[in-house]
């Protein structure tokens, strides 16, 4: 079995946030972190070092797009490949991949295979 | 598929459930944070009141469709608008405050009618 991924979630919704980090640790068994803007969120994952990063990305102050800038320009986070999650119509892929984000989950988002489809975009095998 | 201390923390599908109760429980919160903003902007700008009517509307436009509530969506989108312009342009327009009001409570029905689907299925599916 594979060690279990952790994940740093940066969502500035409540119900949402509790919503995916129970998602996560009981369908795959994986270590969820959470904050609640992108501030904390970029301190959270420099203090955990995830495997991934899953970012909202329309959120108050800070914004995903901004939150992945900030994450790629530190050689200490540059690694932790980003996640958007977004409804689609909210997302601007040109801005995706100018702030090199690993992949976007569309909402509503999959309960049964969300943490595949994030595994698959730590591999580079998503799109 | 392992669960991590699954008895320690319970069946996970009613976790999942009390989660999809909580976000349920907390949208007439939700509306009345609106709606008071709402109040507050009709006395005159204030731009606490825009930040928190855009962000309320925004936040729970964005949470919806993962709690199966896409009946809510519309109406979050366009005050979500209004209180993103608001939140920019340092004023907020008569019709614009009336139009905010009508969609409140157009939203308030929307909720309704998702809490009424809601309960009828009962546990999350």
């Amino acid at each position: 079995m594979d060690a279990p991924f952790r994940v740093v979630l940066i969502d500035d919704d409540p119900d949402l946030r509790k919503l995916l980090k129970m998602t996560l640790e009981f369908t795959a068994g994986w270590e969820v972190n959470t904050a609640a803007d992108g501030a904390s969120g970029i301190d959270v994952v420099r203090a955990v070092k995830p495997d991934i990063a899953l970012v909202d990305v329309m959120m108050p102050d800070i914004d995903g797009y901004e939150v992945c800038r900030r994450l790629k320009a530190d050689p200490e986070t540059t690694e932790v490949p980003v996640v958007f999650i977004t409804a689609r119509r909210a997302l601007d892929e040109e801005k995706v991949k100018e702030v090199q984000a690993a992949g976007v989950i569309i909402k509503p988002f999959d309960p049964e295979g969300l943490a595949d489809q994030l595994r698959a975009f730590v591999h580079g095998e998503g799109g | 598929m392992s669960r991590p201390n699954s008895e320690a923390m319970g069946d996970p599908d009613d976790l999942i459930a009390q989660v999809f109760r909580e976000f349920r429980e907390g949208l007439s919160e939700r509306i009345d944070t609106l709606a008071r903003a709402l109040d507050s902007l009709e006395g005159g700008y204030d731009v606490e009141a825009a930040e928190l009517f855009y962000r309320t509307a925004h936040s729970l436009k964005g949470a919806a469709p993962s709690f199966d509530a896409d009946e809510l969506v519309d109406s979050c989108s366009l005050l979500s608008e209004l209180g993103l312009q608001w939140r920019e342009a340092g004023f907020v327009a008569a019709d614009e405050l009336a139009s905010a009001a009508v969609e409140i409570a157009r939203l308030r029905e929307a909720v309704a009618g998702y809490q009424t689907r809601m309960e009828g299925k009962g546990r999350r599916e």
